[in-house]
């Protein structure tokens, strides 16, 4: 599966799902967005078995993106969870640090996870090169793509003239004779990164603002499955709107389900979560996310959406926001960079 | 419609901040469009004009994504 194809699925409503495996990571990264350590939480396996074994040829999310901390921390379960997923005929993809890569080889064991996967992507950025070499981890890429593995790098830099970001591009293009996509984003005041980044201004759109972010569902690291990739939203505690269900006990039929049809997730697709607070509550607060969060927090918002989004006129204004969803290529900002997500592509 | 005193006419709104003709609605959107208010027309518009809107929100997901 190439880098673009989960892109392209990207804002589709249970089109995905992101599945948290553990908070832990091995590295120190000071701008992590999950604020990660070697001992943080981690949930047992079986919930995460148990959701993705839900799963039926007719009723399945499409590609099923394997997340942290550091996934590879738990090889067996990510070996188990993408030969599960390849029975309904979901495909599965991996971020990792390559924490392993600084010491020059790959466990067994990972090797062994990394083997039935569909994507591989490595992060890299000045962060995680204190800890892992940018040549360590080409390595690890250079290695899975000769196996005929699809890989990318997830390259993150500080701003959009970051002259960081140039110098590895060319490098990753250099050693990977350009077989590999890239796929370059900012470091955003989340999670640890917060702490030091001041957060970005977001310019209050007087109209209509379509969330991106509530589309695939995400299990969180204690099992509750959020409608959102947003942290804040993961972090919790999870606003009553948000949350689709326990992996421990509901299965991806009744997940999907919820995702889809759910009246105000449609709304905050369609509209954006600003949008409904000015029309159906007493108006957003400052940021986006925010806004949001605080939706279930005055009950008469969820009837008054719930009877907009009856209405056959909503349905009109639904299906512009449908044809307006991004594109694979609209999810990269800085748009420049754009083109990398292309690499490695087989033509048509 | 009446609004703010005076009759709004969404159809009329509508085709003239798109700048779209009439011959591009069928006769369905147009009895739709007829019902909506003009905060609604204005989302509608703003969708339908969504790079404009979207990208200066700086938002990031969990995985990164």
């Amino acid at each position: 599966m190439h880098l673009s194809e989960l892109f392209a699925a990207r804002a589709d409503p249970g089109g995905g799902l992101y599945l948290s495996l553990t908070r832990r990571c091995p590295l120190h990264c000071a701008h992590c967005s999950t604020r990660s350590t070697p001992h943080a939480e981690q949930h047992a396996a079986e919930p995460f078995l148990r959701l993705v074994g839900s799963f039926r040829p007719d009723e399945r999310p499409g590609i099923v993106s394997l997340t942290g901390g550091e996934p590879l921390l738990r090889p067996r379960l990510v070996r188990d969870l993408a030969q599960l997923a390849a029975r309904s005929g979901a495909r599965t993809a991996v971020l990792s640090g390559m924490f392993f890569a600084a010491r020059g080889r790959t466990p067994a064991a990972i090797r062994n996870a990394l083997q039935p996967l569909d994507h591989v992507s490595a992060s890299i950025d000045r962060f995680h090169e204190r800890e892992v070499p940018r040549a360590a981890v080409l390595d690890v890429l250079r290695g899975l793509l000769d196996d005929g593995k699809q890989v990318s790098v997830h390259l993150t830099g500080d701003a959009a003239d970051d002259p960081y970001l140039d110098r590895a591009i060319d490098e990753i293009r250099r050693a990977l004779d350009d077989r590999c996509p890239i796929y370059v984003a900012l470091v955003a005041a989340v999670g640890r990164a917060g702490e030091w980044l001041g957060a970005t201004d977001q310019p209050r759109a007087s109209v209509a603002e379509p969330c991106r972010l509530a589309s695939w569902p995400v299990v969180a690291f204690d099992g509750t499955v959020v409608a959102c990739c947003s942290q804040a939203a993961i972090d919790g505690p999870t606003p009553e709107h948000l949350r689709l269900g326990d992996a421990a006990v509901d299965e991806w039929p009744v997940i999907a389900r919820r995702a889809r049809e759910s009246a105000m997730l449609r709304a905050i697709r369609t509209f954006g979560p600003r949008w409904i607070a000015d029309q159906d509550s007493d108006g957003a607060c400052d940021g986006y996310c925010e806004t949001c969060l605080g939706l279930s927090r005055q009950p008469e918002v969820a009837r008054l959406v719930d009877e907009r989004m009856r209405r056959p006129q909503t349905a009109l204004i639904e299906r512009h926001a449908v044809r307006a969803r991004p594109r694979a290529a609209d999810w990269i900002t800085p748009s420049r960079f754009a083109h990398l997500l292309e690499l490695g592509r087989a033509p048509a | 419609m009446p609004d703010g005193g005076h009759t709004y006419d969404p159809v009329a709104d509508y085709l003239q901040q798109t700048g779209l003709s009439i011959d591009s609605l069928d006769e369905g959107e147009i009895e739709l469009l007829k019902s909506l208010s003009r905060h609604e027309v204005d989302a509608l518009v703003s969708i339908d004009n969504k790079g404009k809107q979207m990208q200066p929100i700086k938002r990031v997901g969990a995985a990164g994504y």
